[in-house]
């Protein structure tokens, strides 16, 4: 789902028709529920704030943390082993198979495996991979890149599910559930993808019998236990880790949290933020370590913790609640970001971890209302990082056409005749708006504001010569 | 190992600049309800999603009776008890002590030495859980480090759940479909408990 620019992906996602609904209905829907869960949450500001806090403490003291994870998970068991990219990363994880013989691999859904492009590399190497999360299961037979950072498949309609197992997973539809045309009448929708999750959990626990290895990430690495945490509802990734003989986590280092006795706060805030559940079904704090490997990534992390501005962004516990509240995400969906990460976070991250070059233009893909930034549960000022990048663009562009625009506007305002002379010319200027090539797509979706019929200098003497009369009269 | 230095080293460097954050210490969360209510309450609020059923009854031997008549069944139904690691799947019922249980959340706390030893938890159909009323904190804040012996935790919040086709919610997607959870006045003893409850002898609790 690459596409060039911003610009280009936008548009070819603004064009799909339903995809704004969908993603309204289905984000909305999270924030209400997170609205409604946080109102019986009496301490959830003074955790939001506790949240943050631990881990801004956590990053400044990184590297002694991260050693005393790293030697309490080897006490525990666990093979621990360090990647400084991507390439490494995946160079590990099929060390790891082929070390083991694996064919066959179950994976629990991971944000940094798609980072580091981890199933293509299993699977050119012969190995067959299944993810385990529903969603991830359904985008990964589509052949797409997850729409959200824990919907992955909330941009899909249940016909094109529907249309997807009946072509990959051999899918009959019950007889009592079969309807006429093309669109699923509304009283069987749900019915129908009740089913749909009930076909795809028949294919996936034969999938989980079969595998060698399961593959996860972990939500929080904790330095004093050693243990890894992972958070899910489905039991999938309970049943990946548990079954198969070995187990690799793959996790970025800023996973770090200091103490066990920090995991509560964040038990509550991750899956609150998410979807509005108090807390997820399961959590799994794992420190039984034997035949299980961690991979701690860095891949252009250490390089935002040196950038003093905008290291906290390392604190994103990946929840998606700035996706649900961000007017832009809404509109253009996960794919229309480009890279791993969407939404305003995304929009903040990728260029750091991708570079300018190829994620510089989304800091632009934002409102700047600050929605993102209120939601955060571990208060990131994600519209502020996002104003710093277009600052940094700015800067190193030089002159830009705005630019010139407001220091033409800037002089004009100092001289009144010129300016009277502009404000009659102006609806002329907006009539040729549509012809000038270079305002003709920015106006294409805008209209210049309507000029009033009266100058604010004219208006006002008018209201005063008003307010005299009246008074006369009285 | 050359690596992990490696990545230590850049940290250092990295961090070296930021500014110094104190650790928050501990969050101090106030009581101000009875957590057996909150626990019931939490507990039977899981039904409309998930099939529960919540008992306190006043001692082992009440238990035992009350669990002999709930599963008259037991002695021929398949069961997987406590940390047996079990082969998958799927049982019909698995029989399990909670080491701790959270009121506010609803949460059964399974400490086990292997996360293995936690499947009587999950490829059941009924999961049944037994636990001392002692054992009930308010918050997960106030949950106390792992049982001696154990390396793993697992926590239960909620009915195994999935809504990822156009968020319709459905259950389990591989967990249990019912939870029913018994409690305890007094010491629960566990290993007697498993003995009795599937001996053959019909004569019931004495
Ligand atoms: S930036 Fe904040 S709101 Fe967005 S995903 Fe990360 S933690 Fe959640």
């Amino acid at each position: 789902m690459k596409g060039k620019t911003l610009e280009h992906r936008a548009r070819r996602q603004l064009s799909q028709s339903g995809l704004a609904d969908t993603l309204y209905r289905a984000t909305q829907r999270a924030v209400d529920k997170r609205n409604a869960t946080i109102e019986d949450h009496a301490e959830w500001e003074r955790r939001r704030d506790h949240a943050r806090q631990i881990k801004l403490h956590t990053l400044c003291r990184i590297d002694e943390l991260l050693a005393q994870f790293i030697e309490r998970a080897q006490a525990n068991g666990f093979v621990v082993h360090a990647a400084l990219d991507a390439e490494e990363a995946r160079r590990i994880a099929l060390r790891i198979c082929r070390d083991h013989g694996v064919t066959r691999v179950i994976k629990g859904k991971s944000m940094v495996s798609e980072e580091i492009a981890l199933n293509p590399a299993l699977e050119a190497a012969g190995i067959e991979v299944t993810e385990s999360d529903l969603g991830e299961l359904i985008v990964q037979l589509l052949g797409q890149a997850p729409a959200h950072i824990t919907a992955p498949a909330i941009h899909l309609a249940v016909e094109e599910i529907l249309t997807l197992f009946r072509e990959r997973l051999a899918y009959e539809l019950p007889s009592e559930l079969r309807f006429e045309g093309a669109a699923i009448p509304p009283r069987q929708r749900s019915a129908i993808a009740r089913d749909l999750t009930l076909a795809a959990r028949r294919f996936l626990q034969r999938r989980f019998l079969r595998a060698q290895l399961g593959f996860s990430g972990a939500n929080f690495l904790i330095a004093d236990s050693g243990r890894l945490v992972l958070l899910e509802n489905e039991a999938n990734i309970r049943l990946s880790t548990t079954l198969p003989r070995v187990h690799v986590a793959i996790a970025g280092f800023d996973k770090l949290i200091p103490s066990h006795d920090d995991l509560a706060t964040f038990l509550h805030l991750l899956p609150t933020s998410s979807t509005g559940q108090r807390l997820t079904s399961y959590v799994s704090e794992i420190g039984d370590g034997d035949g299980r490997h961690i991979i701690l990534l860095d891949n252009g992390r250490s390089q935002l913790l040196a950038d003093a501005e905008h290291y906290d962004l390392l604190s994103c516990i990946r929840c998606g609640a700035c996706s649900n509240v961000c007017p832009i995400f809404r509109n253009i969906g996960g794919h229309g970001y480009g890279g791993v990460y969407s939404g305003p976070i995304g929009a903040a991250l990728l260029p750091h971890l991708g570079g300018i070059d190829a994620y510089g233009d989304l800091p632009f893909a934002s409102s700047l209302c600050g929605a993102c930034s209120s939601i955060c549960p571990v208060g990131i000022p994600i519209h502020e990082r996002l104003l710093e990048w277009r600052e940094r663009a700015q800067r190193a562009r030089g002159t830009s056409g705005e630019k010139l625009i407001a220091r033409a506007f800037a002089w004009l305002i100092e001289r009144p005749a010129w300016f009277a002379a502009a404000a009659t010319t102006y609806p002329l200027a907006q009539s040729f708006s549509r012809l000038l090539p270079v305002l003709r797509r920015w106006s294409s979706e805008r209209d210049l504001p309507e000029m009033p019929r009266q100058t604010f200098l004219e208006w006002i003497a008018d209201e005063g010569r008003e307010t005299q009369r009246r008074e006369e009269e009285r | 190992m050359r690596r992990i230095d490696e990545l230590l080293q850049r940290l250092r460097d990295a961090s070296a600049a930021l500014p110094a954050i104190e650790h928050p210490g501990p969050f101090d969360v106030p009581d101000e309800r009875d957590p057996l209510a909150l626990l019931e309450e939490r507990v039977c609020a899981l039904g409309p999603d998930g099939e529960s059923s919540f008992a306190i009854v006043e001692d082992n031997d009440a238990l035992l009776t009350r669990l002999r008549a709930d599963y008259p069944e037991r002695l021929r139904a398949e069961w997987v008890v406590g940390d047996e690691a079990a082969a998958p799947m799927f049982y019909r019922f698995g029989l399990t002590e909670a080491h701790h249980l959270v009121a506010r959340s609803g949460t059964i706390v399974l400490d086990v030495a292997r996360a293995l030893e936690s499947l009587s938890s999950l490829v059941v159909e009924e999961h049944v859980v037994v636990a001392s009323v002692d054992r009930v904190v308010m918050t997960l804040d106030q949950l106390p480090p792992l049982a001696r012996g154990a390396k793993t935790r697992i926590l239960i919040s909620g009915p195994s759940r999935t809504a990822d086709i156009e968020k319709t919610l459905v259950i389990p997607a591989h967990g249990p479909c019912r939870t029913a959870l018994y409690l305890v006045r007094g010491t629960l003893d566990f290993g007697a408990l498993v003995s009795r409850f599937f001996s053959s002898s019909d004569r019931g609790a004495g």
